[in-house]
């Protein structure tokens, strides 16, 4: 066990050489090596002589040392909605190039993360207030929505969570199955053990048997509900094998789900409640149905005439008030229930998903002139899409049918799209209905899927 | 085609709720994920729990070759039936 240091002051302290940082492609990373991988990562971005980079790796390690040599080099980090091919390639340029383990982009636009340090390099604490991040997320527009960070307000959080939680997690392994390229993953996943000396995993667990096979008998799970509303008939673990702790973001977690994950791990899902403009607002465990969110220490809420749930905090963008996407219900105690979304955004497997984004990328695809994004009412939530087809596309669907054409769409849209923003279910149409002043008609809409 | 890789493909279209595609129209040997049928992490996540439900199979938390078993139907079939030897045996 080490002491919590600020990420500002942590390549700069006196860590022991072999403490373990995390595991990453079956192998102890510790910190000497990874002192070492950042030095060599540092190296390369400064013989580049640019003050910005795009930050994606597949492991969670490796972005750790991408993030520090990135911050101790001066640089900007962009994080980028997902990390599918297609999106880097909107944010990288020769001016911004790609921080990664290595992925198909032009050499001139690519730094490799980590290899062999040539010289030492004198670490030096950061200034947290004069250390920028830039974090893309869905917009409205269908444009992804830029919302910038200090490296301040990153670790004013996860000073937060380390009083909240430090002590349940002492000597614990994190293992998570949702991604560290968005900021819940990333804090909670790699950024919050890397401060607090507990090791993490670097790889993303898909499958919860490839999970529970690595997970030591001190773990901490990083979930989210696409995940714990779909836990497989397992045998509960005994009590040697139940981890700590169990977390949960991104959307809500059903009363159900979350009773269901306590029967098999034998403890209650934490959920966090926040998001990238806010960070973590409030946490609960659903012990009764319904259970109130509490706020973090140091977390004001109020409810505005609009019932929109706003926020303020010492990490919150600029820390001031911000407002959620949320409607909700307040208690004099400050507690509160989410009681609906606000906007225009959609939740799908916790991933917010901006309708007007995946019709504009699947307009860009030669077989279609127009499309339209639903989400579907009812018991399975999931985006529908209505298609027309351009010439090309009619012919492929007569070539090969409606199934086999919408596959051909969806591994289109998977170059900008992560899988919860592609839609399940398809139709393909002469002409999107419409009213008499040209509007789309969102009823007729959900009509083709009745 | 045997039984058992109809009943999956059947499984597979309900589960999912796949349309505008019948059983006979998914080749045995084809890949689930990514390409061939573009199935998704959600989906396999969907998928394993109705396996285990409908064939009372648990799988092994400590074996690496999930992946494998769910390549394809065939695979798949392969699996179940290798499972239900053990489980009679």
């Amino acid at each position: 066990m080490t002491e919590f240091q600020p990420l500002s002051a942590l390549m700069a302290s006196r860590c022991s050489d072999d403490l373990l940082v995390a595991m990453s492609h079956g192998r102890e990373k510790k910190f000497g090596e990874f002192r070492s991988s950042v030095t060599a990562t540092i190296e390369k971005i400064q013989s580049r002589k640019v003050d910005k980079v795009v930050l994606a790796t597949e492991d969670a390690y490796k972005y750790c040392v991408g993030f520090l040599a990135a911050l101790h080099s001066s640089c900007r980090i962009i994080v980028p909605p997902n990390s599918q091919p297609g999106t880097l390639g909107n944010y990288v340029s020769h001016d911004c190039p790609l921080l990664s383990e290595g992925r198909g982009v032009p050499e001139a636009e690519w730094i490799e993360i980590g290899g062999e340090a040539r010289s030492e390099f004198e670490f030096l604490r950061i200034d947290p207030a004069r250390s920028h991040l830039d974090f893309y997320t869905s917009g409205s527009t269908g444009t992804p929505k830029c919302i910038p960070k200090l490296l301040s307000q990153i670790e004013d959080e996860l000073t937060v969570l380390q009083s909240t939680w430090g002590a349940e997690l002492i000597d614990s392994i994190t293992l998570g199955t949702v991604t560290h390229q968005h900021i819940y993953g990333l804090y909670f996943k790699a950024l919050w053990p890397l401060s607090a000396g507990r090791p993490f995993y670097g790889q993303t667990f898909e499958i919860w048997e490839d999970m529970l096979a690595q997970a030591p008998n001190r773990s901490c799970f990083v979930s989210s509900p696409a995940h714990l509303s779909r836990i497989p008939a397992f045998t509960p673990l005994s009590e040697g094998d139940q981890p700590q702790m169990i977390l949960s973001a991104g959307g809500p977690l059903s009363y159900s789900s979350a009773q269901h994950a306590q029967e098999i791990f034998g403890v209650l899902p934490t959920e966090i409640y926040g998001s990238t403009e806010t960070g973590g607002v409030a946490h609960r465990q659903q012990a009764e149905n319904p259970t109130p969110f509490k706020p973090l220490s140091g977390m004001e809420t109020r409810i505005a005439a609009s019932g929109i749930l706003s926020v303020r905090s010492n990490y919150t963008d600029n820390q001031d008030w911000a407002e959620t996407n949320d409607l909700a219900t307040r208690f004099e105690d400050g507690q509160f229930l989410l009681t609906g979304r606000s906007d225009q955004f959609t939740k799908i497997e916790g991933k917010r998903v901006s309708l007007a984004e995946v019709e504009k990328y699947l307009c860009q695809s030669e077989l279609v002139t127009e499309a339209a994004v639903i989400l579907l009412e009812g018991e399975r939530e999931g985006l529908a899409a209505i298609v027309e087809l351009s010439n090309t596309g009619k012919a492929k669907l007569t070539d090969m049918g409606a199934f086999r054409l919408n596959r051909q769409l969806r591994q289109f849209l998977q170059d900008t799209l992560e899988p919860a923003a592609m839609p399940k279910r398809w139709r393909f149409v002469e002409a999107l209905p419409t009213n008499s002043q040209g509007k789309r008609m969102r009823s007729a809409l959900q009509e083709l899927f009745k | 085609m045997n039984d058992l890789e109809l009943e999956l493909k059947k499984l597979v279209i309900d589960t999912l709720n796949l349309e505008d595609i019948t059983p006979d129209e998914i080749d045995s040997e084809e890949m689930l994920f990514v390409e061939g049928l573009g199935l998704d992490s959600i989906d396999a996540l969907e998928l394993g729990v109705e396996i285990q439900k409908t064939y009372g199979i648990k799988m092994n938390a400590q074996s690496d070759d999930i992946k494998q078993h769910f390549a394809s139907v065939r695979s798949l079939a392969n699996f179940i039936s290798s499972e239900r030897k053990e489980m009679s045996a």
